[in-house]
């Protein structure tokens, strides 16, 4: 093994685009992904990749991404705000709603980007909380 | 499978005929049967002295990596239709006068291969000397792609060093292609054909092709132009094939420090 | 998928209607490729001269939104030239008789009348299709994303089970899903109408199964659609948690989009930039990214493959799950109080009975396509083997519909959209990798050259084009790729918001938007960058921070 790559960290996971779900392994560096190569037993795969799996990875550390939660402000403004601020101001507004409007009136949309726990846990939340089937993922548009 | 063919519809059809004169005596039938199974077995070669049972169809090499043999090559990717240019994994075979490529040659019944005689291993040298001679450099960063270090670990095993040969190189490299993904630094180019079969046979895009012949030989994209202006959808797999780091990733070069087509590492 | 993704190098004829597979699903296109290296032949129908239109032995240049007819118009040639599967008619499907009767007028002439395409490609193509041993029919959106997406999924079901292409190896009807977990997320009950493992809501059992496990009695009634949803938004509909979708880019009508979601009192979204969507609510949460979390993914052939941390998240953004469960633990509910996405997936696989046969430890592997029914099964590559879900194969009595809009003085062009190899959905995340924007800078209407003289657009001028619901400005190039008649753009750029222009009507079953049809009208103006200029009051912000160098 070259010497540059013995501080290199590789991971085998699924690619994060389409739905054909290509295995490969993330080359990694001090907390950074360095590369992407194609897993040559995956069996969706066998070593290939497209333009996106292969070089479209870099927004993970894109400097846009959100770092910490945000809560709208009296003025309309969305700030920074503690984790414990925003999950309670998250509770309590569908604690609010559910109050005013009864428990129709919460929605939850899953993703389809999201592992299967999320949707798992999206679907869970609202049948627990609301006791309704008011919940839907992005597969219809 | 395909050993099966082996006994042929006419063995059994004599077996049952009714042409047949009299009754089969058991001993008899013992004897037929045991030759009919004789056939049905697989076939072997002797590999490095042991025997080997192979699929018809296998080629030599095929038999030797399923078996642990370690045979070095540059020019096979076993996603790809063997293509034999390297000759890194001649072996001998009993009868033959010269080593064959082993990835293109069929194992047959009764075939003696030697994987790794003084001969085959001089042999290998000597290519591997001649190849690294070409090349401006054969250590190159793995973060050139998964294949990349191939032929540095050939060089560095068989203690191949270019001296004895140095001099002209061949394949010129493409600074000029602006793409932001693929590296064409076709100076470390061993014309393997990798990238052109990979992107042929594997992707479908038939992006790669080869201009002129010889030492002259030059991987290239149609008219000689970018890859951005050709059928190229920088789906990366030659990259990923390449075994001697001409064609690289030029996103991941961005942590090696030699991501300049006169860089080294 | 009905097949796995293997099978894809395996029919000797091959079908792709609505599916642009070399750009949408890159990877899988490369074992359609193989198979035409080994001699398979190859149908495709699509309005645009697609790569896969070039590759294809025959092509079907389907008017948009037309496949309805063109699937009945091949049928009923699959039937007239007794090229049906009788065994497999006989014994695996029902109401063979009544399709007879009801395919007597859907001529391949009738077909052509409606579709434009000749009545001898139709007969050609059906021919094909219906004396191939093996053959197998690929679609994606361009089926689904109509008002009639039912309808186009049953004639295609129509013609597989009419040929008996089912549940062998190189045969049958296979979806492409066009995201990483999109069928993840339908296996885990996120849908109005199922529980985790299409356990359908409306049935008692299931009801007192997940109270038992849930603590909580659930309606027996469906819930909503998201698309319902957002049309009771501040008319029954007051919060809304959104996890990871940029509904605002993504969704028809964006100008009703962003009405509805200002609308409510409460708007929650978990995600890993602050998009468009993200920007219209009370609470943003920031979510670990692709790369940050551990999980699995279920892909198009009902693959489940593990995805494991490879980095820690950005700044102090943490799993969805972790989120979710943190909100519901401060709102009173019970059961959230997990610890990794291990029990969490345990309890999916506890709950569903496609899944009963794993855990988190033997999804490790990835070779599991459920169903997996019990503890011990090897999964199941290829459904529909020896019988149908339901028994025998129901045929459907189509028909066709006209799209929700058609084109008229005022709008003359079809516009119909799609996606492109380099970008994903609204580029969040390509248009945010270095070097994507290279290949990809900007949007683009494609427009045939005749078109583009008719209406006086010009190869790099500008054109802004209209629809019922609004206007955009985009840069035109001309291309034979469109046909005649109809246009293209991706709807992945928030500068050129497609979606301010789609949303005329849905499939009344699914309610999935007919994205893929939309009239428009487009002229020639001196220089664009007016978005939603015109009919359109949108005005839809890029994201902070500026995609990475596409000045405009």
């Amino acid at each position: 093994m070259n010497a540059t790559m013995s501080d290199t960290k590789t991971t085998r996971t699924i690619c994060g685009y389409c739905g054909v779900g290509c295995s490969l392994d993330l080359m990694t560096r001090d907390n950074r992904i360095i590369a992407v190569h194609p897993a040559f037993d995956g069996p969706a795969n066998q070593g290939a990749l497209c333009v996106k799996g292969q070089f479209a990875y870099d927004y993970v550390h894109h400097p846009d991404r959100l770092t910490h939660p945000l809560v709208r402000d009296g003025e309309g403004r969305l700030q920074k705000a503690s984790w414990d601020e925003a999950l309670q101001r998250a509770a309590q507004g569908f604690m609010d709603v559910e109050q005013r409007h009864g428990r129709h009136a919460v929605y939850g949309v899953a993703s389809g980007r999201t592992p299967s726990e999320a949707n798992y846990m999206m679907q869970k939340f609202i049948r627990v909380g609301f006791g309704t089937n008011y919940i839907d993922n992005c597969s219809r548009a | 499978m395909a050993a099966v063919q082996h006994v042929s519809i006419r063995e059994f059809g004599w077996l049952c005929s009714p042409s047949l004169s009299g009754e089969v005596s058991q001993p008899q039938l013992q004897q037929i049967m045991a030759s009919v199974n004789q056939s049905q077995q697989q076939p072997k070669i002797t590999l490095d002295g042991e025997q080997m049972e192979f699929s018809p169809g296998e080629t030599v090499y095929e038999v030797a990596t399923r078996a642990g043999k370690t045979v070095p090559t540059l020019c096979y990717d076993p996603r790809l239709e063997a293509f034999g240019s390297c000759r890194l994994c001649v072996v001998e075979v009993a009868g033959q006068r010269t080593p064959v490529a082993s990835c293109t040659t069929q194992a047959e019944d009764g075939m003696e291969v030697t994987t790794a005689s003084a001969k085959v291993e001089g042999l290998r040298r000597t290519l591997l000397e001649l190849v690294a001679s070409e090349n401006r450099e054969v250590a190159v960063d793995a973060l050139r792609g998964v294949a990349s270090q191939e032929l540095g670990t050939l060089v560095e095993q068989y203690d191949a060093g270019c001296g004895r040969f140095a001099g002209a190189q061949s394949g010129a490299s493409r600074p000029d292609d602006p793409n932001p993904f693929i590296l064409r630094d076709y100076d470390l180019c061993i014309s393997c054909y990798r990238c052109v079969r990979v992107c042929a046979e594997q992707e479908g895009d038939y992006a790669i092709s080869i201009a002129n012949r010889g030492f002259a030989t030059q991987i290239t994209v149609e008219f000689g132009g970018h890859l951005q202006d050709s059928a190229c959808t920088f789906c990366g797999q030659c990259v990923q094939t390449c075994p001697t780091g001409a064609l690289a990733d030029k996103k991941a070069l961005r942590f090696a420090g030699d991501g300049t087509l006169n860089g080294g590492s | 998928m009905s097949n796995p993704l293997a099978d894809m190098e395996k029919p000797d004829v091959i079908f792709c209607i609505g599916t642009n597979m070399t750009e949408a699903h890159p990877v899988a296109a490369t074992r359609l490729k193989k198979a035409l290296a080994r001699g398979a032949k190859m149908i495709v129908a699509d309005p645009r001269r697609i790569r896969l239109a070039e590759m294809a032995d025959l092509y079907l240049p389907i008017r948009v939104g037309s496949d309805t007819a063109l699937l009945l118009g091949m049928a009923h040639v699959i039937v007239r030239e007794r090229l049906a599967d009788r065994e497999f008619v006989a014994t695996r499907t029902e109401g063979y008789d009544e399709l007879v009767d009801h395919l007597q007028e859907k001529t391949p002439e009738w077909a052509e009348s409606i579709t434009g395409v000749p009545a001898a490609m139709i007969e050609e193509a059906a021919i094909l299709y219906g004396s191939s041993d093996k053959a197998a029919i690929y679609y994606t959106l361009g089926i689904t994303e109509h008002i009639c997406g039912v309808e186009n999924v049953q004639s295609l079901c129509n013609l597989a089970l009419l040929t008996g292409n089912f549940g062998r190896e190189g045969t049958g009807v296979n979806p492409m899903r066009g995201q990483n977990n999109i069928q993840g997320a339908g296996d885990s009950g996120a849908l109005p109408n199922n529980y985790a493992g299409f356990q359908p809501v409306d049935d008692a059992a299931n009801q007192a199964k997940f109270e038992k496990a849930y603590g909580r009695k659930v309606d027996l009634e469906k819930g909503i659609t998201k698309v319902t949803a957002l049309e009771q938004c501040g008319d029954g509909i007051f919060g809304m948690l959104i996890d990871g979708e940029n509904t605002v880019v993504s969704d028809p009508d964006q100008e009703h989009c962003i009405h509805a979601l200002k609308s409510l009192e409460h708007l929650v979204v978990i995600d890993i930039f602050l998009t468009e969507t993200a920007e219209l609510a009370d609470v943003v949460l920031p979510a670990a990214s692709w790369a940050e979390t551990d999980g699995n993914f279920v892909n198009t052939e009902r693959r489940i493959q593990r995805v494991r941390k490879a980095v820690e998240p950005a700044g102090e953004a943490r799993p969805d799950w972790w989120i979710i469960g943190q909100i519901a633990q401060r709102m009173g509910m019970r059961g959230f109080d997990y610890d990794s996405a291990v029990p969490i997936f345990n309890e999916l696989c506890e709950l569903s009975p496609i899944y009963a046969g794993i855990d988190w430890d033997l999804a490790e592997s990835g070779q599991y396509q459920w169903p997996i029914p019990y503890r011990g099964h090897p999964g199941t590559p290829r459904l529909h083997e020896d019988e149908f879900i339901n028994g025998r194969g129901k045929f459907s009595f189509t028909d066709y519909r006209d799209p929700a809009e058609t084109i008229d003085e005022d709008y003359p062009l079809w516009l119909t959209t799609g996606r492109r190899l380099e970008s994903y959905h609204t580029r969040t995340q390509t248009g945010r990798s270095e070097g994507i924007n290279d290949l990809l800078p900007e949007e683009t209407l494609e427009v045939h050259p005749s078109d583009a003289a008719r209406y006086g657009l010009h190869d790099g001028g500008w054109a802004r084009m209209r629809s019922r619901r609004g206007a955009v400005d985009v840069r035109v190039q001309t291309t034979r790729r469109s046909p005649q008649g109809t246009v293209f753009a991706s709807f992945s750029f928030a500068d050129v918001p497609i979606n301010v222009l789609t949303g005329s009507g849905y499939d009344p079953i699914t309610h999935t938007a007919e994205l893929k049809v939309c009239p428009v009208h487009v002229e020639s103006i001196a220089e664009g960058g007016a978005v939603g200029a015109g009919a359109s009051k949108v005005l839809v912000q890029n994201p902070p921070g500026d995609l990475v160098g596409e000045p405009r």
